[in-house]
């Protein structure tokens, strides 16, 4: 008995093509396409950092010790790091890193007073390394890690030399010498790395946000037109005295209010979830990725949430009216996911400072990235691919509206399409069966 | 056709045909008309293409061929200026089930009011004509189906259409809802003036309520008449058995 019921449900559930889509294939093809773009974007951006390396590393140095110790780090920058220096006179370390980043050069290793003296006595020098990190991305971190590693690979060389040359030093300092403190300047603020660390944590999650929203969208707007087929209330709808493209306009209204209260509520959450991190870890609010682009980015950042959840929902809207039914309509929806998780993912691991510029514009111009790349292009200072971004978004949300208002003028909203392939199949199964 | 004048018709309806996509060909030809302020009823056997016609009629679906206007209107030229002066109730429709009955006819009724007063006018005539006394006040997804037909109807006949097209209006309902349905579509017929085009099973249905009949057989008209007189001319006890005589020979 449960046999029969099993089979029932299966074919029942099977033979529905736009489900097979929407549950089985999406997210299949979710996977894979996140998989194939994570292992691409990560793969790219160690290959640019290798390639940056690989040339030599260039950094100012501020050398306020002018000993031994410091010139043998200067020998060792250049022959082991294949480092091209350039030296600076004295200074705050921000304000003298901000005139290096001006001549491309994006660190500064600074040797404080008494190093060589501290070393000459036994005891442990401090180096300070100040990194511009021009983007929360894999490859700006990498790189920020190749600077920020100098003063542990100087002690690994030093340590070598302390212990060839005599055996009477103290082994704990032997076998590190140096040791050193590494800070960014990201976003124009100097910050501690660990809460850089924090806030790319932050950043990975990210996507997962608009996601949810973009996806919730699409659903509840594809429900929309499934329950007006569903109840049989469509019928009546397109035979009253408005225009087809009234319907559309009021369902889209609705839409946008869905979208605007779904972004509100989803920036509350996400603001609340960021401070909290970022409090957890000794910072606040003001330390956090939202705090760092100031009320202004925070307004851009909703701006292009609420943008993405307007295409979604729009989407969510003409695709869900291929469907018979809320079921059918919202398989369809599977769809929606795999064009939105995509590209957001593309767009977290790009590098908007270190990726080529064609390659950027053109995660920038694939629809749903701007959440991402508003953020990014914020916190970058490289507003150019935001305003890419929002465009291209709003360019697609317009042809989907112009493709939804056809879709109402026509009979097709009602008959549906593929009848003749549909028959054809029919007929091919009773002539097989016969 | 031509005896009763172009300016007394409510529907034409001239060399239909209605192709779907893949093919099937629902109606092959079909011509009728109806006249002002009478009720026409399209009877046939199921897949004959009476729901079709009523789609065309009601702008639904554009004709493959043919033409069919509503009071002098092209139904595809002109569907915006036919969609003001019908009112259409499908046969299997429904209402919005988080609604309540009320709030559902205010949303119709202003969708064609005039003013405010115009549209509660409305609300209250429908109101009396579903029957539905206290229980407009409940959301539609309480009602029964019988119920949700009467608020349907009265939705239907509330906007005082000059054609109403009804497809199927008793289908599946207990005898007393339909026969509530019936008298209100007869009763409001009458002292509106209202044309009302509606398609049925029902033979009894048919009878009482309209004036004339056109038989439809796989797209095509095969008969035509009042009730009574088809009856006689058939030369049997009642129209179901026309209906069986005129369908089975055709």
């Amino acid at each position: 008995m449960l046999r029969v019921l099993v089979v029932k449900e299966l074919k029942d559930l099977l033979r529905d093509r736009k489900l097979l889509i929407g549950m089985i294939l999406a997210p299949l093809l979710i996977y894979v396409a996140m998989g194939a773009v994570m292992s691409f974007s990560i793969r790219e951006s160690m290959r640019a950092v290798e390639e940056r390396v690989e040339k030599g590393v260039e950094l100012g140095l501020m050398d306020l010790d002018k000993g031994p110790y410091s010139t043998l780090l200067r020998q060792f920058l250049e022959r082991f790091m294949r480092a091209r220096i350039v030296e600076v006179e004295p200074g705050p370390p921000s304000k003298v890193l901000r005139k290096l980043i001006a001549k491309r050069v994006p660190a500064l290793l600074v040797v404080p007073r008494g190093f060589s003296r501290n070393i000459s006595r036994g005891l442990r020098g401090f180096l300070e390394v100040y990194v511009e990190i021009g983007d929360l991305s894999i490859s700006s971190m990498a790189l920020a890690g190749v600077y920020s590693s100098i003063p542990e690979r100087f002690s690994q060389y030093l340590s070598t030399i302390i212990i060839s040359n005599s055996s009477s030093v103290n082994p704990v300092f032997a076998k590190d010498p140096v040791g050193g403190v590494s800070k960014a300047l990201f976003a124009g603020s100097e910050v501690d790395m660990a809460l850089l660390q924090s806030m790319m944590g932050q950043a990975f999650m990210l996507p997962i946000a608009p996601m949810l929203v973009v996806g919730y969208a699409a659903s509840l707007a594809a429900m929309s037109i499934g329950v007006e087929k569903e109840e049989k209330t469509l019928e009546v709808l397109l035979s009253l005295p408005i225009g087809r493209r009234g319907i559309v306009l009021a369902k889209l209204t609705s839409s946008l209010a869905i979208a605007a209260l779904s972004s509100v509520s989803m920036m509350v959450g996400l603001a609340y979830y960021i401070s909290s991190v970022s409090t957890s870890i000794g910072g606040g609010f003001g330390t956090s990725i939202f705090g760092f682009v100031g009320p202004e980015g925070l307004a851009m950042f909703a701006a292009a949430v609420f943008l993405s959840v307007l295409l979604a929902s729009t989407l969510g809207l003409y695709l869900g009216s291929f469907g018979e039914d809320v079921r059918s309509a919202q398989s369809m929806v599977g769809f929606v996911w795999i064009v939105a998780t995509v590209p957001l993912y593309l767009a977290m691991f790009s590098d908007l400072a270190l990726d080529p510029p064609q390659r950027l514009l053109a995660i920038a111009s694939i629809p749903f990235t701007a959440p991402l790349m508003v953020l990014k292009a914020l916190v970058s200072s490289r507003l150019l691919y935001a305003a890419v971004s929002m465009a291209s978004e709003l360019l697609v949300l317009i042809l989907v509206i112009l493709l939804l208002a056809k879709r109402f003028e026509g009979e097709k909203l009602l008959v549906g399409r593929g009848g003749a392939r549909r028959r054809r199949w029919g007929t091919l199964l009773v002539k097989r069966r016969a | 056709m031509e005896r009763l004048g172009r300016v007394n018709l409510a529907v034409e309806v001239k060399e239909l045909v209605k192709v779907y996509p893949g093919g099937v060909a629902a109606v092959r030809g079909l011509s009728f008309v109806v006249e002002e302020g009478e009720i026409y009823g399209l009877i046939g056997p199921n897949g004959a293409g009476k729901t079709t016609t009523l789609r065309i009629i009601a702008t639904l679906l554009k004709p493959t061929s043919g033409s069919v206007r509503v009071f002098g209107l092209d139904v595809v030229r002109e569907a915006p200026r036919v969609r003001r002066i019908i009112s259409y109730l499908p046969e299997e429709a429904g209402a919005y089930r988080n609604l309540t009955g009320y709030e559902y006819l205010s949303f119709m009724a202003r969708l064609y009011a005039a003013s405010r007063r115009d549209a509660e006018e409305m609300v209250e005539e429908a109101i009396r004509i579903s029957g539905l006394g206290d229980r407009i006040h409940d959301k539609v997804k309480t009602y029964s189906k019988g119920m949700k037909r009467r608020l349907l109807l009265a939705r239907t006949l509330m906007v005082r259409p000059r054609l109403a097209i009804l497809d199927e209006p008793t289908s599946g309902l207990d005898v007393i809802h339909a026969l509530h349905v019936r008298r209100v579509i007869r009763d409001y017929a009458r002292s509106h003036g209202v044309t009302v085009l509606l398609s049925s099973h029902n033979m009894l249905e048919v009878e009482y309520l309209c004036s004339r009949v056109g038989i439809v057989h796989q797209g095509r008209l095969v008969a035509e008449g009042e009730p009574r007189r088809l009856i006689e001319e058939h030369g049997v006890g009642n129209l179901e058995e026309v209906f069986a005589k005129v369908v089975g020979g055709a």
